[in-house]
């Protein structure tokens, strides 16, 4: 048939975007990108699986942790009900109360201080000089932040609180978190932001002058839950109440920058998350992706993922993705780097679930033909939506054909199916239900896979699956036979994969000729 | 390229041609119904979907008889054993004015025929002379539009398979013109829908070659002087 018009889509550098209706996402965006990361060139590949490091320990872990203490590389847990310590394939346990939520540890000459005052060196256990919910280190002083008050230990001595060293916060707040910046230190309260600069000197000189200063930063921000700060680049990732910021002091000074938001494109889900009451677990920063695990009631509800040195355009946002299946079921997680010359970096989760309480290694990042399945045997089942494209002129046009080219690699016989929505891409009725998504059960609120219709051979029945290519030289094609205004795309696999990754989509429309 | 036909599947292997050839945005419902319509079209443009009917014997008196539905054009009608020519309706009113006259024996040259219609609209076929009291079976060869397509039964299909993508092509006129409003598509495969349509009439005048007039050798006797 003559005349058809081409729509290329070899770019997907935006990520994903659920901050409106998917025709208004831009040409580089995606409605959804499920088990889904970004490469530096713009294109998707399906996440990589995960392996159990250690035995069980506890009934859920909330809090993992990997660095050197007094005797060397330890790897920390946190259970409900205690601390453990990974030793080989099992997790000794060191007694303390556990953690009931995520939190920031802090460490310091070769102890870590964990919220709410358990101290490890690597040896003994021992307990805070001051008993705080919230640690941080900032110019060789310990900070302990508990009600309204930041108290900071004498320099270089993290066991002793002078009486009169402290930061009295006014307004009537809460402190929710505390952070070092530099030689400052960000607090996060139910007020906004405070930043208490000039903590490498002592709160007055000789003669009395004050050295030291407490500047309200922000009444807007407030902070979700001090588990998702994660360090990046001399900034701090924050997840507030309202969006994700980079906050970061100026590049030769002390004062702090402008906020930049970065998750713009998935505002709603995001808020969605926050007015639902979940909360965030506890997030790191892996090869500039910050990982952001969302825990409700009962599990882990989403893991979110942001490429951090990938803005969007000339805006702040950052391109967004998330993760679903069993590998994504950490409610915290840290980088180990391996001790040795090779300094390979190692994503580190600890299982949320009281009945898979283990420490588990994540390959998200590293698909290979060893980590094609999660740690419990499943294959993490990958979709990406795309926007909703307008097949132009505002009318029904026919689109003919979406042509594929990808990347598809397996043990056995993976293939990539495809489904096209039907429905009008609005948002349905009912605000609430907009993006929310149950990731365990992995049921759509909205878009519903039910407005998803799977492509399949007209005389068998059978789905239309595009077969194994490893260079991506053989693009498939799919002929959705759809008129309509516009059209979006989900292609999906749920076959265990060494290598998923999207390259391109091209559509073929062959236009109406009542335009 | 011709279809390879497998027994059983031929309507269903037509509608997915017409869905996946186009890429319409059509039910396989529709797409049937384009070819149904593209198939009766082509019956009655070419006259090659044919039918011997019997319709039952003469009554004394009664000289209209029910055709069943479905009939284009009578091609030869036979009572008793002997073929009636063929009249225009005004031939009866002459006829049985005496304005026109039956030559031959009586009983043994037979008649005429027609198509009449009835006040109704139905088809009905008219002979002359009235018959008599000997019941006389009546036989009908007509070009008949062709049944309606139905999936798994390749028996609706009555055209010959040469022509199936002339079918196709037809169907996929329909679906561009109605559907897309895609006249200028429309027309491509409008043209080569006709020309299929042309070259299956030729092909059926080929296969039912009237008998018309024969040679005869004449002989002459030979005088020898």
């Amino acid at each position: 048939m003559a005349g058809l018009a081409k729509l290329l889509q070899d770019d997907f550098s935006a990520g994903m975007f659920r901050s409106g209706p998917p025709q208004r996402i831009p040409a580089n965006g995606a409605s959804d990108l499920t088990n889904t990361l970004l490469d530096r060139n713009g294109g998707i590949y399906k996440r990589g699986g995960s392996s159990y490091r250690a035995a069980a320990f506890g009934l859920g872990l909330r809090l993992i942790w990997d660095g050197w203490l007094a005797n060397g590389q330890t790897t920390l847990v946190a259970s409900t009900s205690a601390f453990g310590k990974v030793v080989g394939g099992v997790v000794n346990s060191l007694g303390g109360s556990g953690m009931a939520r995520a939190g920031r540890p802090a460490v310091y000459e070769g102890k870590v201080y964990m919220p709410g005052g358990f101290v490890y060196d690597g040896t003994a256990v021992t307990a805070a000089a001051v008993l705080a919910p919230y640690y941080a280190v900032v110019a060789n002083r310990l900070l302990a932040a508990s009600g309204s008050r930041v108290q900071f230990s004498v320099i270089g001595n993290p066991t002793k609180f002078e009486a009169t060293d402290y930061h009295e916060l006014p307004g009537g707040i809460e402190i929710l978190g505390v952070e070092g910046l530099r030689s400052s230190a960000a607090v996060f309260t139910t007020g906004g932001v405070w930043v208490i600069s000039g903590l490498a000197r002592n709160l007055t000189d000789e003669l009395g002058n004050v050295q030291q200063s407490l500047d309200l930063y922000s009444q807007d921000l407030v902070l979700w839950g001090s588990g998702g700060i994660a360090a990046w680049e001399g900034g701090l990732v924050v997840p507030g109440t309202e969006a994700v910021y980079l906050l970061s002091l100026g590049v030769s000074s002390e004062k702090a920058q402008s906020f930049v938001r970065i998750s713009d494109p998935i505002v709603d889900l995001y808020q969605e998350y926050v007015r639902e009451g979940y909360a965030p677990g506890q997030a790191t920063v892996f090869n500039n992706h910050y990982l952001l695990p969302i825990v409700g009631p009962g599990g882990v509800i989403d893991l979110l993922v942001a490429r951090l040195d990938a803005p969007i355009g000339r805006t702040s946002a950052r391109p967004w993705s998330h993760l679903a299946g069993a590998g994504s079921k950490v409610a915290a997680l840290a980088t180990r780097v391996v001790s040795g010359f090779s300094r390979t970096p190692e994503l580190i989760g600890a299982l949320y679930a009281a009945s898979d309480s283990r420490p588990v290694t994540l390959s998200y990042l590293r698909p290979t033909a060893n980590s094609e399945r999660d740690h419990d045997g499943s294959v993490p089942g990958w979709s990406i939506t795309t926007r909703a494209y307008p097949t132009g002129n505002n009318v029904t046009n026919t689109v003919t054909k979406l042509k594929v080219r990808y990347q598809l690699a397996g043990a056995g016989t993976p293939g990539i199916r495809c489904g096209v929505s039907t429905e009008s891409p609005q948002a349905p009725a009912g605000a609430a239900t907009w993006g929310r998504a149950t990731w365990g059960a992995f049921t759509w609120a909205s878009p519903a896979e039910q407005t998803f219709v799977t492509l399949v051979d007209l005389t068998t029945g059978e789905p239309l699956l595009a077969p194994v290519d490893l260079d991506g030289s053989s693009p498939y094609s799919w002929h959705p036979r759809k008129k309509v205004r516009f059209i979006q795309f989900r292609l999906s696999s749920t076959d265990p994969t060494s290598q998923l990754a999207i390259r391109s989509l091209e559509l073929s429309v062959r236009s109406q000729g009542r335009a | 390229m011709p279809f390879v036909v497998e027994t059983g599947e031929a309507v269903q292997q037509l509608v997915n041609a017409v869905i996946e050839d186009a890429d319409f945005d059509a039910t396989p419902a529709q797409a049937q119904r384009w070819l149904n319509t593209r198939q009766q079209l082509m019956c009655q443009r070419t006259l090659c979907y044919r039918k011997t009917l019997s319709l039952g014997n003469t009554v004394e008196g009664q000289d209209v008889y029910s055709l069943p539905a479905g009939v284009v054009r009578l091609l030869q009608v036979t009572v008793g054993d002997v073929t009636y020519e063929q009249a225009t309706h005004r031939d009866f009113s002459a006829l049985a004015h005496g304005f026109e006259w039956l030559v031959g024996e009586p009983g043994v040259s037979g008649g005429v025929a027609a198509r009449e219609d009835s006040p109704a609209g139905t088809t009905q076929l008219r002979v002359f002379p009235v018959p008599g009291e000997t019941p006389l079976p009546i036989a009908v060869y007509a070009a008949m539009v062709s049944p309606d397509l139905v999936i798994g039964q390749d028996s609706t299909l009555v055209i010959p398979p040469q022509f199936y993508d002339g079918l196709v092509d037809g169907a996929i006129a329909t679906g561009s013109g109605r559907g897309e409003a895609r006249t200028d598509l429309a027309a491509q495969f409008e043209e080569k829908f006709t020309a299929a349509c042309q070259e299956l009439k030729l092909a059926t005048r080929v296969k039912f070659r009237r008998s018309g007039p024969t040679q005869i050798r004449v002989s002459q006797p030979r005088w020898r002087g």
